[in-house]
């Protein structure tokens, strides 16, 4: 029993497993939206970019949080400027998101500051956890559910064919701009413990493994929240006592999963044909 | 009634619209033909209220807003999507359903009654990539209905559907109008809407002829909507158009 009582000697893995579990939670929530969307890649380049505010944040004395939200805001204004100028959407993504980053990796390696530990940010902290970031995440996550508890109906309507709903009245464009907030809070929160580099990982891996089990998008959306949550405890667990970075720990755990379940599907598909 | 008046829409400085007046009556069907480029897509979307007409007014004649069921051409991203038959019907009524998660238990009563009445309720739990394109658009219509429209708007019903499921599409068309809808779509089938439909509208930019096919399709017309020539002849009553035997080929 140690294993599983062990970690909480010490404060900080509650406090991480709080933030932990709430963002698992919430990008299993958002993440079927991003997988049906086909809208991985944004969610990669929308958390590379960050990097480069959280590093100019940093530098510059504000909020890390602070600096992560406007360098989101500012990357999915950007690659809407340059894709509005006939550059194809990836184009658009992949020169944004890789220019922010730079710009963040460049801050990084010239600064001396010790909160720019680039490992942190790339990959996760979660002694780096304090209550603030319990405050904030939990704050975040309450908002995002009634975003989402009011709108998942619209959202799902506008994700499935965004022209239809707009003509059966759903406000397609005010949708769109929700979705995008919820999925930029989701990699904001989610960068003290996953890292800039794994987000995309926790909202695509528990959506995906779902899909591949379930029929109905709201027993998807379901089985998406249970997953990313679990795989956030277990990786947790796992980070703790591998001395593993948290975020790496995590897509490991949810990556395993994925694996057997995507065998598991082969096998048997095999077996009844 | 919904009345046109001299629409035009631009792209920029391509007009793909100009001139566009005409009317649509209560409870009518009307094919709107024309080749690719010849702005059908973009007079649907107007009539959606997606696209602001550059110049030009559209007049309802109801002083209510006009409801409008919109059944998209076939597309194979919406079926891949992990959604069942339901839950896309379903979603026709996502604008006005409450703000919860869930449907009401009366919406799905009213999503089942459509369905039955589409002839796939059995279909309901399943995938909508386990259907076939007939069971599909069948399902686009059923999602359609759900939004309690009184102005349904086809985009190619019939393209990519083998021709015993156009039938039936074509049936199913003619039923809703019985039951009071208006009814507009667009297809390149000009055969098709010749032999079935009671108005059609013939676009190339502009409106080249509207009316009951009998007195619209021409030989004349065929010309100025395709830029090519061909005869039409007349079977068992009906206009049907065939390549040109004197010159055939396009101009």
């Amino acid at each position: 029993m140690s294993y599983f009582t062990d970690p909480f000697q010490y404060d900080f893995f509650s406090r991480a497993l709080i933030v932990s579990v709430l963002i698992g939670a919430l990008a299993g929530a958002i993440g079927p939206f991003v997988l049906v969307r086909r809208m991985a890649y944004i969610g990669q380049g929308m958390s590379q970019s960050i990097l480069g505010g959280v590093a100019l944040g940093v530098v510059w004395g504000l909020d890390l949080y602070f600096g992560a939200a406007v360098a989101a805001g500012l990357s999915a204004a950007l690659i809407y400027f340059v894709r509005n100028r006939g550059v194809p959407v990836d184009t658009a993504i992949g020169i944004v998101a890789s220019t922010l980053f730079a710009i963040g990796v460049a801050v990084v390696s010239s600064s001396r500051d010790r909160r720019l530990n680039s490992a942190n940010l790339l990959f996760g902290n979660v002694l780096g956890v304090d209550t603030e970031d319990i405050i904030l995440v939990a704050l975040v996550t309450v908002i995002a559910a009634i975003v989402l508890f009011r709108n998942y109906k619209t959202l799902l309507a506008v994700t499935h064919n965004s022209a239809v709903a707009a003509a059966h009245g759903v406000r397609a464009r005010l949708m769109e701009v929700i979705f995008s907030a919820l999925l930029a809070m989701v990699v904001v929160t989610a960068l003290r413990v996953l890292g800039v580099l794994l987000v995309a990982a926790t909202l695509l891996i528990p959506a995906a493994t779902a899909t591949m089990t379930f029929r109905t998008f709201r027993n998807i959306t379901i089985a998406s929240i249970c997953l990313g949550t679990s795989f956030a405890i277990i990786g947790l667990f796992l980070s703790f006592h591998r001395n593993i970075a948290s975020g790496p720990a995590i897509v490991l755990v949810g990556a395993t999963v994925f694996a057997m379940n995507m065998l598991t599907s082969t096998t048997s598909q095999r077996n009844r044909a | 009634m919904i009345t046109l008046h001299d629409i035009g829409f631009s792209y920029g400085n391509n007009h793909v619209l100009h001139d566009i007046t005409t009317d649509f009556h209560p409870g009518e069907i009307v094919g709107i033909i024309g080749p690719s480029g010849a702005g059908k897509t973009t007079l649907l979307r107007i009539l959606l209220g997606e696209l602001t007409p550059t110049q030009g007014r559209i007049n309802n004649s109801s002083s209510a807003n006009i409801a409008v069921g919109y059944v998209p051409q076939l597309d194979s991203g919406e079926r891949t999507f992990p959604l069942t038959v339901e839950e896309m019907v379903l979603l026709g009524a996502a604008a006005f359903s409450r703000k919860k998660p869930w449907f009401d238990q009366s919406e799905k009563r009213e999503a089942s009654r459509i369905l039955e009445r589409l002839g796939i309720l059995q279909l309901r739990n399943n995938r909508l990539s386990e259907l076939s394109g007939g069971q599909f658009q069948r399902a686009l219509i059923a999602r359609a209905l759900m939004s309690r429209p009184s102005l349904l708007l086809l985009d190619e019903p019939t393209s990519g559907i083998d021709l015993h499921t156009r039938q039936q599409v074509l049936d199913l068309v003619h039923e809703l109008q019985t039951d009071g809808f208006t009814i507009i779509l667009t297809t390149h089938d000009l055969n098709w809407v010749a032999a079935q439909l009671p108005r059609i509208l013939c676009l190339n930019g502009t409106v080249t002829g509207d009316g009951a096919p009998s007195e619209v399709l021409t030989s004349q017309v065929v010309r100025e909507t395709y830029g090519a020539n061909m005869d039409v002849i007349f079977h068992q009553g009906r206009p049907v158009v065939v390549d040109s035997v004197n010159n055939g080929g396009n101009q």
